[in-house]
């Protein structure tokens, strides 16, 4: 049979209908996902498929509709569902195909299986740029769950997944980034089935899945396109000067390289630097305002989320995931691996924190020291393992509530009140060329997954420079400061991150005394 | 469809055949059968001890009790059914794939057995009672052949099966379709229960025009309720409609709850998310089930099918549950962990290992290099001394407390993280700034320097656990004081807003401190760089200095560490194998339970050292070299980390080596205080001399006679009974497998042993006698 793309896009139901020809119940589910997988596996097939978004939230899709959603898996503690795999007539159940199927027939048990049931949102902080999706500020849409996406009360889209193919639906886990196409429909909430009133959620009954990187847009690491990688990132680095951190390069050098990091090994641990951006001036006169640094960022990064931390914020709102009656209820730290998180202190006012504060602030400060998050359940917690890069900005020479790995003061260069530039809306800020955007974006994407070696001569140069600078400050008695091993392990992957935003593919010892350089920038004058 | 359903039916009267064979035949086995009555005769007083020698049926006996209604719940056992048919393969197995059928058969086999009441149980009659007796006087009057009542109507029992004592329970994600209507057990923690409310089970109606009764049975959640009377000769005949009215009086209801239950933590794989779900709970059942409880629940796994309007969707069954069967709670702390075999067997292994004090106490932050004293130390933590309670309710406290003091830099956060993480409640703090120990906090702006500061609270401590308390120094004022009455009292008195009242707090204290001016500070005294006061000091069983020297060999193996895990990301290889961190806190578990005594020779010994040591301590400080201060509490605190070493080992008994030990550390602790020039030449603390002394000192314990404490070497003519070799002891020979056990377990390794005797044997101070099986000193 030749897969027709527009059958399987008109009536996917009727494909799989035909498709079954009696065969196992129990592998039939592979062969559904392969048959599809094999239709859309062109590029050109697979950008047919309507993709389920802001701007075509469901109800905008017919009953049945093959859509694609990409998206991020909020919660996959749903119990599964039974299905009758083999309806009375003969044909195959599930997927939503009820024909044939005659009410209050004896239900013939040794045909039910069992299907996946997921819940999933759209990726929280995704960019505008990627995934061809233009940017909706009017449109406001909520799922019926507002409680199951991260940011509060943000626009989103939340779908119920049953997934059929049980291979498809093992390896999916909790934040997973992926595209899910499938036939959309919608059904009760799978939680409150018991209850009298129905809720009816959208439903996606999943075809296949197509995996996405984790920057969004597929990268590559030395990316040979970019002409000259130390011109582009000269530039980056004073775009971002410019237009959010009112001409800092060096405040500027730092963001960008600490929003590079990732988790590169977890025993031992080899986590992103955490950065604070000391002395960083609140606001003037509306403290709602979001700091042009954000706006800046999500023009070159895909995932670039902003909290701000204000009292109400802090005591109201869950930070953590918490399961409440079985129901998994999103945190604002659940984001997807590869995520920016921007935690501004500049709301922050005199009052008190009550126990949940208390709690936000652990959870937060311990994703940032060891990349876990720690998901609330009834009688214990379970630990969930992230990759989101922090920034905070704060009035203060340091950060009101959190120790970070490295702390950055601010040091405007451009004459006048840089608050105005700081917190200038997204409409002032000036982009560079088309062609150039594109090449930022490409330099931190390849940056982001990019790999780079140690050799042996740099580790020779690293010890003896370690030895040579403990030997020095231990000499002065005086300096309160001696040279510590943890000081090494930032300046280790400090160093990485600079080769790594210069698309090398080992670290010189040239990243290694950039690293140096840069450390000895940000030391405050006592 | 008729004939396969014929065919079942025959079947199912034999089936019929074999349960009645086995409710009337089954005779308990004896030894439980006995249990069973002795714990009857609390309930029923002298009725059933008469049977007591015999081996009466066992079920036959509960029907008996059911229809005196004494008794409503029925559990078959499937270990008895197991029994009594010798085959997994028959009934039980029919049993187990098809349970609620046969809870049905078993019901109606019952319905037949239950004997006549043998006593007078009028007083206990319901109104279903007085119908039923109506009904059956008046059916004697007119000879009336209107049908019985259903039989679940007259049912006093719930019937429940008990599945096999080797049905394994597992987790709710591994509960699959292909269960359904199985009967299964499944472990997990109860997260909610609902109310227990009244299930309709039998639903009676009376007729205005006739007066008869109408019963309808209710399998189902809903129901549609009849309103035409049913009575054939009456209502039916003359064409009556609508006249029937509910009798909730008569009607039968069966108590019921609705209780979820999520997977525990060791079910769920690394990285999903624990899933939960739904049992529903009937009868006597009910009630025994708390949110926070651990159990494993057998019953039936069942779907819920869609009804009215849902059920046109396909004939899709949204959900399913669990018929509660048999309900076994678990030990009540959800903390407490599983032992399988496996572990079980590991632990026996480590339990015999005589190098187990070592390699514990390596294995405590294994990719932390070096600091074995403080490991040491933090491993006698976890396990902890035996907290007494005198007559006159006075505590004294065995959990020992544990200071560190250091640099920054030298890993005492990872190793107090790490000893957070192993124990069975432990905590991990910071003194300063987000006050994790508090409930409540504010955040308020520094007068000086006009930021924003987060103030901490009030402190509240987990009971029963470690309580991690990193930058002890940076703790409030107030807070501190709090940690002087929980260190020694063990309890937080609290005097806040008209309320006043004391918690516990069982707890250890780990502390990590940095010194005054944030780095140690040689130029001045240790006490200065310190900066506690002497009270909480001397609430520390031991106190480590921890220093950061740079020094060319250490900073050189850590440079290289540092570079090996960048350029490869991840750990050298160690030298030695760890114990898990699972082990490890299973044996620490198992450990805890003992509760060793201190013997009267070894008291004394304790004693002895404890008068040296204030001695020496008196010495010190008249020279002025003193930086702590002996007192009655370290004289606790030897006992207290003695009693700790000997539950290392399991043992009932303090021995002398673990005093020794214990003082060992003890000195460890002081000497870290001790600025470098004042420390003695090392001449004492190479392996070597260290286990000559040990040595040394057992072949001089040896020679002591046993029974009673004499000084000196009693005379030879005493001595008669020299024909035992291991009495020869006492002439300085001791065996060397008892001394290499000695020498592995005080943490030396054999390699150090056999180059100590090498060297000692050429100074000719030992002799390896028997063929290198003894050592005799010369």
């Amino acid at each position: 049979m030749m897969p027709s793309v527009s059958d399987a896009l008109e009536h996917p139901r009727k494909v799989i209908s035909s498709l079954y020809q009696a065969q196992d119940i129990d592998i039939f589910p592979g062969i559904v996902t392969a048959h599809f997988n094999s239709i859309f596996k062109s590029k050109d097939t697979f950008q047919q498929i309507p993709s389920l978004n802001l701007q075509r939230p469901p109800q905008s899709f017919p009953d049945g509709s093959l859509v694609v959603f990409n998206a991020m898996v909020q919660d996959t503690s749903l119990s599964p569902e039974l299905y009758l795999a083999v309806l009375n007539n003969g044909a195959c159940g599930g997927w939503g195909i009820s024909e044939g199927a005659i009410a209050g027939d004896r239900v013939r048990h040794e045909y039910l299986r069992e299907c996946n049931v997921f819940w999933a949102v759209s990726i929280p902080g995704l960019s505008s740029w990627c995934l061809d999706q233009e940017l909706v500020d009017s449109v406001h849409y909520q799922s019926t769950q507002p409680n199951k996406f991260p940011v509060p009360n943000a626009s989103h889209i939340g779908v119920q997944l049953k997934i059929y193919d049980s291979q498809l639906a093992r390896p999916i886990r909790a934040t997973d980034v992926m595209s899910f196409v499938g036939i959309l429909t919608s059904e009760p909430f799978h939680i409150n089935a018991d209850l009298t009133n129905f809720i009816h959620v959208p439903t996606l009954h999943v075809l296949y899945t197509a995996p996405l990187p984790s920057t969004i847009v597929p990268r590559s690491f030395p990316d040979k396109s970019l002409s000259i990688v130390k011109t582009v990132r000269q530039e980056l680095i004073q775009w971002i000067a410019r237009e959010a951190l009112a001409g800092d390069l060096i405040a500027s050098e730092w963001v960008l390289l600490c929003a590079l990091a990732r988790v590169r090994s977890r025993h031992p641990p080899v986590l992103p630097l955490s950065m604070t951006l000391s002395s960083f001036p609140s606001p003037v006169d509306n403290l709602n305002s979001t700091p042009a640094l954000y706006h800046t960022l999500s023009q070159v990064f895909p995932l670039v989320s902003f909290v701000p931390l204000s009292l109400e914020t802090l005591n109201n709102v869950q930070f953590s995931p918490e399961s409440k009656d079985e129901d998994l209820h999103s945190g604002y730290l659940q984001h997807p691996k590869g995520s920016i998180l921007l935690l501004t202190e500049g709301q922050v006012t005199e009052g008190g924190i009550f126990n949940k504060g208390i709690m936000n602030i652990r959870s937060t400060q311990e994703m940032m020291r060891e990349q876990t998050l720690s998901y609330v359940f009834p009688f214990c917690n379970f630990q969930f393992e992230t990759d989101v890069n922090f920034l905070v900005t704060t009035e203060g020479k340091r950060s009101t509530f959190f120790q970070t790995g490295v702390n950055v003061p601010f040091r405007p260069t451009s004459s006048g009140d840089p608050r105005k530039t700081l917190y200038k809306p997204r409409e002032a800020i000036v982009l560079p060329s088309p062609e150039k955007l594109s090449q930022f974006r490409r330099l931190v994407g390849g940056s982001k997954i990019g790999n780079v070696l140690l050799g042996e001569e740099l580790g020779k140069h690293v010890e003896e420079d370690f030895i040579r600078e403990r030997s020095s400050t231990n000499r002065e008695v005086n300096s309160i400061h001696i040279f510590s091993p943890d000081d090494l392990v930032k300046r280790m992957i400090l160093a990485r991150l600079v080769a790594l935003s210069f698309h090398q593919a080992e670290v010189t010892i040239d990243n290694w005394e950039r690293a140096k350089a840069l450390e000895g920038q940000i030391k405050f004058d006592v | 469809m008729s004939l396969p359903v014929e065919n079942i039916n025959i079947k199912y009267d034999d089936e019929k055949e074999r349960i009645t064979d086995f409710l009337s035949k089954f005779k308990g086995n004896q030894e439980k059968d006995l249990e069973q009555d002795f714990a009857n005769i609390d309930i029923d007083g002298d009725n059933d001890t008469t049977n007591g020698g015999t081996r009466s049926p066992k079920y036959i006996k509960q029907l008996q009790r059911i229809a005196n209604r004494d008794q409503q719940m029925l559990v078959i056992d499937l270990e008895d059914v197991l029994a009594h048919e010798s085959t997994m393969s028959e009934l039980v197995s029919r049993i187990r794939n098809n349970t609620r059928r046969y809870v049905t058969l078993f019901s109606e086999v019952i319905d037949k057995l239950v004997p006549q009441p043998t006593k007078d149980i009028s007083e206990q009659d319901e109104v279903i009672d007085v119908i039923l007796h109506q009904r059956r006087e008046r059916n004697e009057q007119i000879e009336g052949t209107q049908d019985g009542f259903p039989e679940h109507l007259l049912r006093r029992y719930n019937l429940y099966f008990k599945p096999l004592e080797s049905d394994i329970p597992v987790a709710v994600r591994d509960v699959k379709g292909s269960f359904l209507g199985r009967l299964i057990t499944v472990r997990g923690i109860v997260t909610r229960v609902s109310e227990v409310k009244p299930l309709l089970q039998v639903n009676a109606y009376t007729c205005d025009v006739c007066g008869s009764e109408t019963f309808q049975d209710i399998s189902n959640k809903t129901f549609t309720p009849i309103f035409d009377c049913q009575n054939e000769n009456e209502c039916k005949k003359n064409g009556i409609r609508g006249s029937l009215h509910m009798q909730t009086r008569a009607c039968r209801f069966s108590p019921f709850q609705e209780v979820k239950i999520q997977e525990m933590p060791d079910q769920v794989p690394v990285g999903h998310i624990p899933r939960s779900m739904t049992v529903h709970v009937n009868g006597n059942l009910t009630r025994l089930m708390n949110p926070g409880d651990v159990v494993h629940l057998g019953g039936i796994f069942l779907p819920i099918p869609y009804s009215g309007f849902q059920a046109i969707r396909a004939g899709l069954l949204t959900d399913t549950y669990l018929e509660a069967h048999y309900v076994y709670q678990l030990k009540k702390q959800y903390s407490e962990m599983e032992i399988t075999p496996e572990i079980n067997q590991k632990i026996e292994e480590l339990q015999r290992d005589p190098t187990l004090y070592d390699i514990l106490s390596k294995s405590i932050a294994p990719e932390i290099y070096g600091h074995d004293d403080v490991k040491k130390a933090l491993l006698l933590l976890l396990v902890g001394g035996v907290t007494k309670v005198t007559g006159d309710g006075m505590k004294i406290r065995g959990d020992i407390n544990v200071c560190l003091m250091g640099d920054p830099g030298v890993a005492k956060s990872q190793l107090l993280k790490y000893i957070s993480k192993i124990a069975p409640r432990g905590v991990y703090t910071t003194g300063k700034g987000s006050s994790g120990v508090g409930l409540t906090a504010a955040v308020m702006r520094d007068p000086v320097t006009d930021e924003m500061v987060l103030e901490g609270g009030a402190l509240v401590l987990a009971d029963n656990g470690i309580c991690c308390i990193d930058e002890f120094d940076k703790m409030e004022e107030a807070d501190r004081t709090a940690i002087h009455e929980v260190m020694e009292q063990q309890t937080i008195s609290i005097n806040k807003a008209g309320i006043s009242t004391t918690l516990n707090a069982r707890t250890s204290i780990l502390a990590a401190a940095n010194p005054l001016y944030g780095r140690y500070n040689p130029k001045v005294s240790p006490v200065e760089n310190i900066n506690l006061p002497a009270a909480l000091l001397s609430r520390f069983d031991l106190l480590f200095l921890i220093l950061d020297k740079p020094s060319r060999d250490e900073d050189e193996r850590l440079a290289e560490h540092v570079t090996y895990v960048h350029m490869h990301n991840k750990h050298p290889e160690l030298e030695t194998e760890v114990v898990d961190p699972t082990i490890m806190r299973h044996y620490i578990a198992l450990a805890r339970q003992r509760r060793p005594t201190v013997r009267r020779e070894v008291s004394g010994y304790v004693v002895d050292s404890y008068v040296r040591l204030r001695k020496m301590s008196k010495e010190e400080e008249l020279q002025n070299k003193s930086h702590t201060y002996t007192s009655a509490r370290t004289l606790l605190g030897i006992l207290r980390l003695a009693q700790a070493l000997a539950r290392l080992r399991w043992s009932d008994a303090v021995e002398r080596s673990d005093v020794d030990e214990a003082l060992r550390l003890m000195e460890c602790s002081k000497e870290s205080l001790q600025d470098e020039e004042d420390r003695e030449p090392d001449v004492d603390h190479s392996a070597t001399s260290k286990l000559f002394r040990l040595i040394k000192e057992m072949a001089s314990s040896a020679s002591r006679p046993r029974p009673t404490r004499r000084f000196g070497k009693g005379p030879g003519g005493e001595r008669d009974m020299d024909t035992d070799s291991e009495e020869e002891d006492g002439n300085g020979v001791l065996s060397l497998t008892d001394v290499r056990a000695r020498a592995l377990s005080a943490g030396f390794s054999e390699a150090q042993l056999m180059a100590m005797i090498t060297e000692y044997e050429e100074l000719n101070i030992l002799l390896r006698t028997a063929s290198g099986t003894k050592l005799r000193f010369v």
